[in-house]
Parts: structure tokens; C-alpha cells; sequence
């Protein structure tokens, strides 16, 4: 089981490596409402922008600011650096006030051949879910257009069911981590999730078909001493350092509600509607990002979890000066405290410097818990 | 200490814990209003406007900061800006106890202070209860979020404007849908029946006080009138448009700023700066200082947007324009900012990054690589109006100086 989960993970790892192999045109994306089944329709290949190799944002934060969320400055400085010179462009989503100064900040220093800016709704209604559904339309011409190709009805729907796929392939990983032995650790899953952004799909999709088979087959292993389990919900995470501490006290995490976790794949898209009115309903519909106005419907969403997942701790993980995770936090604490449900609030970088702090934190708070 | 409803909704109570909390409110400041008449003309309004929001009687509506409030005069719902209302505690010592009850509340002393000192004051219980929630996403995301949040607090329905970024048919069309499904929830939530005769008197009103307005800004122009910029600011920054007062101010201010211009020496020279960014109030150090030396024009009051006019023959076509023209946006930001600075033949440029701005402090960046091209003079200021922790005029007043001998 191990190779094939190391294979998947090294797919990540790997991720610049393989893009500059692809001999498509590529596209990155920032947020996790960027429909990629419309540029999959269009042969594109769509991968996540992570930051990871964004270390020193020197050059970003005098485009930017210092005081911005650490996600977006290093994903800009990617961009300054060239990481992703291979590909064709990049779409963006009005998804904070701070992606929308990228937005700028990108287009308008460095060369892109196509960039697209999606705007999002707050707030989930008839005439929002009207106003997201013609961006997609606009979306499409505008690829059809730039790279003169046709995006097809046929080719939306085989786009809608290779991602949705990925997405049941994933939600079945997932749902085994619901045992009260878990063999994926914490920070497998995530890497197998970034994984799935990585550009490769099909070979996701196998990779991933051989590892459930694995993991069913060791899953029936028992053992006598119960962990205690923990979720992680918040700003853009992937810090293994954390997951280490977490899972070094004895703990397991159990479940990430961020979006390198299950607000990436949950739910599928309807592959019986019209392909875009789908896509858009599909991405609407799983709206409990932060960013969205509803905080008791991400509540509702995350106590869903916490219940289905067996969760016994929760950490909020806010990346600095991230606004929208920082302003809900008082109520979902609040909330959360009122189902007797214990939560430890981290504020970091994405490239973590004061670890050793945070170590403290989480080993204080959960051996309190624990023992 | 947590405590996210509040039990007592009544606004009599309200208004006697807004007098406590206002109780050392800083007397000389409000003497200190200025001495042109529209300026006591434009406090006695907010007074009264704001007494009357504390009234159990009122039909008040919490709207964010550029909300088309021309939408609510008509059902007579009165508007409550609770950020400028937050920038009014502020100058009393009670605001520390409001910044201080967010923390205990697990709110980031990394948002704006703004944001996090309204959210204090509703804490406290010291804002009325309203009646319904506008959330608007015009100047950020945590506003929008604490109008929710606020929805959620006092157990009231909201009403959401998603106000798109960028102009074009399809953003019009969709806001202007908005606008019209709004004022039927209007309807709906304060059985108060939309009355078109009174939409359009507003839309009239609006109109009306933007053309004086836009006549005083003219003036400003070409004579040295530095309380009447300082005026039409503030004017700007209570979203009175629709207001028949609003009329009566800006007609004051003209003509005020009329009578001034005649009387003016034209022989003296001041030098001009273009101040960028949140203004606090007057007697704030850094503007008092800064007066001594400069005359400072206040960029918000110019934006386009504010000086934008409402087509009577389609209004709401006309407020989504305007709508979508508030939102911050890089071009439009340098295109409003050079227009101005040429027009007034400014010398330097002054951008205030207040705390937890990430708007402003994103297209402040950006301005700053514009001025160096332009070899425009500019200074770059963090500043926090109301958390003494996060700004020392000391710190400041090194590099106004230098700033200063620069131009």
C-alpha cells in the first residue's frame, strides 16, 4: 500500500516537474471556485497554485503589502520567480479582497497570455446563481476564442464525470478515515489532495482506484488503543510540520474542512443538467468557504463533519491577516463551544517560522484533552 | 467573556448605554466642528438622524459604507453607517473598552480597527436595534462579514448587494435586478409600501445636492479653501445623497465657498497635497500638523463615483453604475487620482494606509510604482485612528517632515 501512496504523494511533489512535461497548454488557479471541468473541456490542463515555492515574498509584498495573507504574497512571488512559466495563464476569483489586488498585481507585472477573472457571489440566491452561470458562459467563449477551439456540450460532460471521478475517489479515501483505525495519516491526505491538483488526472484517478483497493484490504486491521481525533478547518493549509506535532502527541487527524481537504471535492456535479448550469449549481452549492456571507451555514457544514468524523478537537488554523477566516472565528468558536466541542485557534505563515510556539500550543492543548 | 445575542433589544436602553459610553466624549472636539455654517448645518443632521435611529418608534436599516441609501429613503427607513458611527466613539475614551471586548471575544487585532471597533460597540449594546441588515461588499470583505454577523447578533433579515467589480452590461443588469428584488423584500420585511412619487423626489434630491457639490468642488479648485475640501469630505463620508438636508448643506457649502473665494488674497501660495485614504477626524494630530504647512485636498470626496449623477429615466441603472464605480479597482483608481492631481495642479501625494486596509494597502503599492514613473513627490503613512497600539505620530511626524522639505 505504502508504494502506491508514496506514488501518489510524490505526484505532488512533483508537480512543476510533470506540468513542464505536459505538452497541453496549462492553467493554474488560486481558488477552489474556479470551475477547472470548463478548461478540461478545452484540453487544458489545470493545476492549483500552492505558494510552496514562494519562500522569500520580498518582491511580492512590495507589489502587495506586508500585512497580506501569506498564501497570496507567495503565490505571487511564484509567479515573479517564473515557476509557472510554462503555462498559459492564470484564472482568478474574486474570492477575498486580497486575490482581487493579485488579480491586478499579476496581469498588470507580469506577462500572461490569458488571465480570466471570475466573479463570485456572497450571497447564494436565484439571481447570484444567474450572475455566476454567465460568468461560466463568458468563461467558455472567451477559452474558445483564445486558444480558437470549441467547447462542446459532449466535452463538458466528459470533463463533469472524469472530475467527478476524482472527486467520489477521493470522498471514498475520506470516508475511510472515518475507522476508528485510520490508516492515512494527516498528512498523507493532504498531499494526496494536492495531488489531485496537480495536473495529472487520469493518472489520479487510477493511482487512487489501486489505493483504495490497498487500504480496504489492510482497513480490516484493529487495534486496542483508540486515538484521539482531531480536525483541522480554516485558511489554505499544508503544513506538515503542524500535522507532525498534532499526530506526534498521540492524536490523529481525522479531517481537514480547508480547501486542500474536502472543500476541494465534496459533493459531485449533476451530470443529468446542462453541463454549465451544473458545474455552477455544483459550486454554489458547497458554498462554506470563509468567504461566503452564511457562517452558520459553514457551521452547520463543519459540525456535520465533526459528528460524521468522530471529532473530539478542533483546530482553526487562520494564515495572518487572512480577514475572512479571522472574522468568523469568534462565532464558529462560539458556536462550536456550545456543542461542548474544544477549539485551539492557530494563527501562522503558510512557510511556517515560529513553530516551536505553535508546538507548545497544540501539545498543551491536546494532552489537556487527552490524558 | 463571550455573548453573541443580545437579550435586550430595546433602543431606549441602547441609547442610555451609548450616553455612558460617550460620557467623556471629548467636549472640545465637538466644538470644534469647524466654522462654516454647512459644517453645523451637516452635525446638527447627523445628530439628529442618529437620535432618531435610537427611537423604538424608527424603522432603521444598518447599511456599510457607500450603500445606495437612495433605495431606503423611500420607505422612510432611516440608514445607520455603524463603521462611521464607530469613527464618532472613537473620539471618546470608551473606545479602548471596545477594542478590548473584541479580543476577549476572539476577534484578530489584525483586522481593521474600524471593523473591529464596530463590532465593540455592538457588544457593548450600544447601537440601536435595527430593523434589517443591508450588507454591502463596497469597501471589504470583513464589512460585509460583520453586517452578516450583526444579522445574525440582533436576530434580524438581511439583505444582501453583491456589487460586481468590473462595469460592463452584464454587471448593470445584474445589479439592477438586485435593486428591484430588494426593495420588494423591503416591502415584505417592513410592510411599508414602496412609494414611486417619493423614489423619484430622492432620486431628485440626490441629484440636486451633487450638482452644488460638484460646484463646490470647482471652486476648490482654482481658490484655497481648505475647511470647504476638509467639508466636502465629510459630507462624502456620511452618504447623505437623497436626503433633502443633504440639499440644504451642499447649497450652504457653495454658496459658503462662493463668498470665501471672492475674499481671497491671490497672491498667497500654498503648496498642495493630495491626501489618499481614510481621513480621521480634524483634530487628529497628523492633520493638524500637516495644515500648518500644506493645504491638503481629500481625494474621496473626488472620486468619480461620488461625483456621479443619477438618470432620473433610469435610476436603478444609474445606481448600479455608481455601485460598481465605488468598488476599489486599480484603474479606475489611477485614472480618478491622476485626473485630480493634474486638475488641481497638486505637488505631492499623501496615501494612508490604515490598519488592516488590505484594499487600500494593495492599490497603495501599486500607486506608489505610479508616482515614481510619474515623478510624482508621494509618502506613504501607516496609521491607525483609533488603536493607539498600532500607530505613534512620533514615528510619523519624522517623515512628514522630510516629506515636507521634499516639496
Amino acid at each position: 500500500m505504502r508504494d502506491i501512496l508514496e506514488s501518489i504523494v510524490n505526484m505532488n511533489e512533483d508537480r512543476i516537474n510533470s506540468l513542464k512535461r505536459i505538452n497541453k497548454p496549462r492553467m493554474g488557479w488560486i481558488s477552489i471556485y474556479t470551475p477547472e471541468e470548463i478548461l478540461y473541456a478545452a484540453g487544458i490542463t489545470t493545476f492549483r497554485i500552492t505558494g510552496e515555492r514562494g519562500i522569500n515574498t520580498t518582491d511580492a509584498n512590495a507589489l502587495l503589502s506586508n500585512n497580506y495573507c501569506s498564501y497570496v504574497l507567495s503565490c505571487l512571488s511564484e509567479g515573479i520567480d517564473g515557476v509557472y512559466d510554462f503555462a498559459e495563464g492564470v484564472i482568478f476569483v474574486d474570492a477575498c479582497d486580497m486575490r482581487k489586488r493579485l488579480y491586478e498585481a499579476w496581469t498588470r507585472n507580469l506577462k500572461l497570455n490569458y488571465s480570466f477573472f471570475i466573479e463570485l457571489p456572497r450571497d447564494i440566491n436565484k439571481l447570484s446563481r444567474e450572475y455566476y452561470k454567465l460568468q461560466l458562459h463568458n468563461l467558455r467563449k472567451s477559452l474558445e476564442t483564445h486558444f480558437d477551439l470549441k467547447i462542446s456540450e459532449e466535452n463538458l460532460s466528459d470533463a463533469i464525470k472524469t472530475f467527478n471521478k476524482s472527486r467520489k475517489l477521493l470522498q471514498q479515501m475520506y470516508e475511510l478515515r472515518k475507522s476508528d483505525f485510520p490508516l492515512i495519516s494527516g498528512n498523507d491526505a493532504i498531499n494526496i489532495v494536492k495531488a489531485s491538483t496537480c495536473g495529472l488526472r487520469e493518472e489520479f484517478n487510477e493511482k487512487m482506484d489501486i489505493l483504495l483497493k490497498k487500504i480496504e484490504d489492510a482497513q480490516i486491521r484493529t487495534g486496542k488503543l483508540k486515538k484521539h481525533r482531531v480536525m483541522m478547518c480554516g485558511s489554505y493549509f499544508d503544513n506538515s510540520d503542524i500535522i507532525d506535532v498534532i499526530e506526534k502527541t498521540g492524536a490523529i487527524l481525522v479531517c481537514e474542512d480547508i480547501s486542500n481537504g474536502i472543500k476541494y471535492f465534496e459533493g459531485q456535479i449533476n451530470e443529468n443538467n446542462e453541463p454549465i448550469d451544473a458545474i455552477a449549481d455544483y459550486y454554489l452549492d458547497k458554498a462554506t468557504c470563509a468567504r461566503m456571507l452564511d457562517i452558520n451555514k459553514r457551521f452547520e457544514h463543519l459540525y456535520k463533519l465533526i459528528q460524521e468524523y468522530n471529532v473530539d478537537s478542533v483546530i482553526y488554523f487562520s494564515l495572518k491577516f487572512c480577514d475572512t477566516n479571522l472574522m468568523d472565528y469568534p462565532i464558529i468558536r462560539k458556536k462550536l463551544n456550545e456543542k461542548g466541542i474544544p477549539v485551539l485557534f492557530i494563527e501562522g505563515e503558510q512557510h511556517m517560522t515560529n513553530i516551536e510556539s505553535i508546538k507548545t500550543r497544540i501539545q498543551t492543548f491536546l494532552e489537556t484533552r487527552m490524558y | 467573556m463571550i455573548r453573541y445575542k443580545i437579550t435586550d433589544k430595546d433602543r431606549e436602553t441602547q441609547y442610555q448605554n451609548m450616553l455612558r459610553a460617550t460620557d467623556n466624549y471629548n467636549a472640545e472636539n465637538i466644538n470644534q466642528v469647524g466654522n462654516l455654517k454647512a459644517s453645523k448645518i451637516r452635525s446638527l443632521v447627523n445628530a439628529y438622524i442618529i437620535m432618531e435611529t435610537y427611537k423604538n418608534k424608527s424603522k432603521v436599516a444598518y447599511a456599510g459604507e457607500q450603500f445606495p441609501n437612495e433605495i431606503l429613503f423611500p420607505f422612510d427607513i432611516r440608514p445607520l453607517n455603524i463603521e462611521s458611527m464607530a469613527a464618532f466613539f472613537a473620539r471618546s475614551d470608551a473606545i479602548e473598552k471596545f477594542l478590548k471586548v473584541t479580543e476577549e471575544n476572539n476577534l484578530a487585532r489584525d483586522i481593521c480597527t474600524n471593523i473591529r471597533s464596530s463590532f465593540g460597540i455592538a457588544l457593548a449594546n450600544c447601537y440601536p436595534t435595527p430593523d434589517i441588515i443591508m450588507v454591502n461588499n463596497h469597501p471589504c470583505d470583513c464589512l460585509a462579514k460583520l453586517a452578516y454577523i450583526m444579522a445574525d447578533f440582533y436576530d434580524k433579515p438581511y439583505l444582501a448587494l453583491d456589487v460586481p467589480n468590473y462595469l460592463n452590461d452584464d454587471s448593470i443588469s445584474y445589479l439592477v435586478k438586485q435593486f428591484k428584488s430588494i426593495m420588494k423584500d423591503i416591502e415584505r420585511l417592513t410592510n411599508i409600501k414602496y412609494n414611486e412619487e417619493k423614489f423619484t423626489k430622492v432620486i431628485d434630491y440626490s441629484n440636486q445636492a451633487k450638482e452644488y457639490f460638484i460646484n463646490t468642488v470647482k471652486l476648490t479648485e482654482k481658490y484655497r479653501l481648505p475647511e470647504i475640501s476638509r467639508e466636502l469630505y465629510e459630507i462624502f463620508a456620511t452618504n447623505p445623497w437623497g436626503l433633502k438636508e443633504a440639499v440644504d448643506i451642499c447649497k450652504t457649502l457653495y454658496e459658503e465657498a462662493f463668498e470665501l473665494s471672492k475674499k481671497l488674497d491671490s497672491n498667497e501660495k500654498w503648496k498642495k497635497v493630495l491626501w489618499v485614504g481614510q481621513l480621521p477626524n480634524h483634530t487628529f494630530e497628523i492633520i493638524e500638523y500637516l495644515e500648518k504647512h500644506v493645504e491638503i485636498i481629500y481625494w474621496g470626496a473626488l472620486m468619480d463615483s461620488n461625483m456621479y449623477l443619477l438618470d432620473k429615466e433610469e435610476p436603478f441603472k444609474s445606481l448600479a453604475i455608481r455601485s460598481i464605480l465605488y468598488m476599489w479597482n486599480t484603474d479606475r483608481f489611477k485614472k480618478s487620482i491622476t485626473d485630480v492631481y493634474n486638475r488641481f495642479k497638486m505637488d505631492g501625494i499623501i496615501i494612508i494606509n490604515a490598519w488592516g486596509c488590505r484594499n487600500l494597502q494593495g492599490l497603495s503599492q501599486m500607486l506608489r510604482v505610479f508616482a515614481t514613473e510619474n515623478n510624482i513627490k508621494y509618502l506613504t503613512i501607516d496609521a491607525d485612528y483609533m488603536d493607539r497600539n498600532n500607530y505613534a505620530f512620533s514615528h510619523v511626524k519624522n517623515r512628514i517632515d522630510a516629506f515636507l522639505e521634499i516639496i
